[in-house]
């Protein structure tokens, strides 16, 4: 047999055997795998925690979508100013709802991106960044806060006070990223309250030229340890 | 230390290397599902088959390394591996996704510094193409 002949079938021998080891052990496992799953469509993200029956429903319910509507110059930055690279109002073609008095609370441990940015546009929430400080000086959700989780215990201290009386809202990106809602966990862990995690948060703001910002975060040095 | 040396601890640190990447991802495959989707490379039908199956063939080039069995395939996939790996690396950084390495563990680890993790990768990579000149020539086996 030529050694190239030899070669392909060990390596295909190989890549066979690795396969069938993968599929037979995950066969094998009570909690195997699906071999395709589904992925989340970017869509308003459906609530993951038992709700509560006392909680009004979500924003995404009480306001429809259809009315095109910016949020116009409402919009205001959480909590201090950064280098913000737009101004307050979102691009043209930003498709959230307005904001509303009275907003209501998001139903389980994640939010929609309507209610996310009726949120934002009211100045009710603030937008806690769980990527690296690196990542989140190239872009963030405009006046979010860093605070990746790795330095997590460093950085919380110093941001802390500003999450008070505040919706908070944690967000990385991707839809299986999971810093946001390991973030979320571990700000509810220090009793803080109303957290929530925006799922593939970045790039679903970014998606609806939601207002964003550029730069370290000014109330601790750009949290990176 | 001569050549032979050299292609024996190269081969064995080669082996493992992959030796250490592999079980974390085999017993959490959900979460090295994660890790690979957070790249936004690969199409949904083929992430979980991919978690599935790539710690095994990290496996199984471990040991043929190790015993010294079919060592020009173990080699060139071993390489294919990192080449692959540290592209993806490369691609997320450039496109500024933030995601959990994966290269140690199932996922679910911060991202911390993108850049080591590409440095890391490339002198694994260096390793992998060391040894598998170190080879070259040399009996089946060793």
């Amino acid at each position: 047999m030529k050694a190239s002949t030899r070669f392909v079938l060990q390596t295909l021998v190989a890549v066979g055997l690795s396969v069938g080891l993968g599929l037979a052990f995950n066969a094998a496992r009570p909690d195997s795998l699906p071999l395709v799953e589904a992925r989340k469509a970017p869509a308003p993200v459906t609530p993951q925690a038992p709700t509560d029956q006392n909680q009004t429903p979500p924003l995404t319910d009480a306001v429809s979508p259809s009315e095109n509507a910016s949020t116009d110059g409402a919009a205001e930055p959480v909590q201090g100013a950064d280098n913000a690279s737009q101004e307050l109002s979102p691009a043209e073609n930003a498709t959230v709802p307005p904001a509303e008095d009275g907003l209501a609370a998001p139903v389980g441990e994640e939010i929609s991106l309507q209610d996310a940015a009726a949120l934002f546009s009211a100045g009710q929430a603030v937008f806690v960044d769980a990527r690296d400080a690196e990542i989140y000086a190239e872009g963030h959700v405009q006046g979010a806060l860093s605070l990746p989780l790795h330095s997590f215990e460093q950085d919380f201290p110093a941001i802390r006070d500003l999450l008070a009386g505040k919706t908070v809202i944690t967000y990385c990106d991707g839809e299986r990223c999971s810093l946001s809602s390991d973030l979320a966990d571990a700000l509810r862990a220090l009793g803080i309250e109303n957290v929530y995690e925006l799922r593939n948060g970045w790039t679903l703001w970014q998606e609806q030229g939601l207002p964003t910002a550029t730069g370290q975060n000014p109330e601790h040095g750009g949290g990176q340890s | 230390m001569n050549t032979a040396s050299l292609a024996r601890a190269t081969r064995i640190a080669l082996a493992l290397l992959f030796l250490a990447a592999a079980p974390q991802k085999i017993l959490a495959p959900a979460d090295f599902a994660a890790g690979i989707s957070s790249y936004l490379i690969l199409p949904d039908a083929l992430i979980n088959f991919t978690a599935l199956t790539l710690p095994w063939l990290e496996l199984v080039v471990a040991a043929l390394l190790l015993c010294r069995v079919w060592m020009k395939p173990a080699l060139f996939l071993a390489n294919a591996m990192l080449v692959v790996f540290l592209a993806a690396l490369v691609s997320a950084r450039l496109r500024g996704i933030d995601l959990s390495c994966g290269c140690f563990t199932s996922g679910g680890v911060p991202a911390g510094d993108m850049t080591w993790y590409i440095v890391r990768d490339g002198l694994f990579l260096t390793l992998g193409l060391a040894a598998a000149l170190l080879q070259r020539g040399a009996p089946e086996g060793d």
